[in-house]
């Protein structure tokens, strides 16, 4: 390149992106931290997403999504600041939250390998069906238990990932 | 999926709303005594019973359920309870945690504080070298 355009291309406004560019962002050191900032970004469509997933799995309207009036939401399937997978408050509302962006949400269980390797689809399916047997059972040992047999027409994906959350070795 | 145990002075007539007001942060001194009981001090963090300790306004939020108990957030809990009074919710769940309903570690399965520190003093000199 010609010395000359090439000093001068340093004095020239480049038009290509403004702002810090997505390469030069920082990504946090945990993978908790991260999730809840993703979530954060894309509450509202994960959201919806959730939403119509459970109406798909015929829960009934009223038990869909709580509040969180800590973070000033009034009513959502989808919490992005929680970072436990999932819930059900009282009523058996249910929820999802950013838990289940996080790959390290399982570690220290058996179910870690198979939680990393999971599709969110499946992620998301099982959390809403270990929710919902807890809601009906009332404990979370019972939902363990109970989870990948549960009622709801969850895929054998997903169960298979409740199986190996409540500990049983892969079937060959 | 999974619970945590939030440990702190709090407002219980708004955990059903998920709503979490405290009334007075815990003392510190008491919550780093059980604390290095209890915990391991790993990366700057306190792990109990393999999971992550968290302070939020005044609370001290610790693993519980997963794929089994933790008992030693249990045992912590307990203890906190047993010195401050304070109060113990399942706050994503929405739901006041009785005592009575912990277990707590067995006896042998605590460390003492003073062996605790010992320990951590004789493993900071063994990096030192």
């Amino acid at each position: 390149m010609n010395p000359l355009r090439r000093i001068l291309s340093r004095f020239r406004r480049s038009a290509d992106m403004v702002g810090t560019p997505p390469y030069s962002r920082q990504v946090f050191a945990d993978a908790g931290r991260d999730a809840v900032d993703f979530s954060r970004r894309y509450a509202e469509p994960m959201n919806y997403l959730v939403e119509h997933r459970m109406m798909e799995l015929g829960i009934p309207t009223l038990r869909i999504g709580a509040g969180d009036p800590e973070h000033g939401i009034r009513h959502a399937a989808f919490h992005p600041y929680d970072t436990i997978g999932g819930s059900n408050g009282p009523g058996g509302r249910l929820t999802v939250d950013s838990g289940v962006f996080n790959p390290e949400l399982m570690a220290g269980t058996p179910g870690q390998t198979a939680w990393r390797k999971a599709r969110l689809r499946d992620r998301v399916d099982a959390v809403i069906a270990h929710e919902y047997e807890e809601a009906m059972c009332g404990g979370h040992v019972e939902a363990l238990i109970r989870g990948p047999d549960t009622e709801l027409p969850i895929p054998e994906s997903a169960r298979n990932l409740l199986r190996s959350i409540r500990g049983d070795r892969p079937e060959r | 999926m999974l619970h945590n145990l939030t440990v702190g002075h709090l407002d219980t007539t708004l955990v059903a709303e998920r709503g979490s007001r405290v009334l007075k942060p815990l003392e510190d001194g008491t919550v780093q005594r059980h604390l290095n009981a209890l915990a391991v001090r790993r990366d700057g963090d306190w792990i109990l019973g393999g999971g992550k300790v968290e302070f939020r306004n005044g609370c001290v939020i610790v693993p519980w359920l997963s794929a089994g108990t933790n008992f030693v957030a249990e045992e912590f809990a307990l203890r906190m309870v047993r010195d401050t009074g304070c109060q113990l919710i399942d706050l994503e769940h929405g739901r006041v945690i009785d005592p009575t309903m912990l277990r707590g570690s067995p006896k042998n399965a605590v460390r003492k504080p003073f062996l605790a520190r010992a320990r951590r003093l004789m493993e900071n000199r063994w990096k030192r070298g």
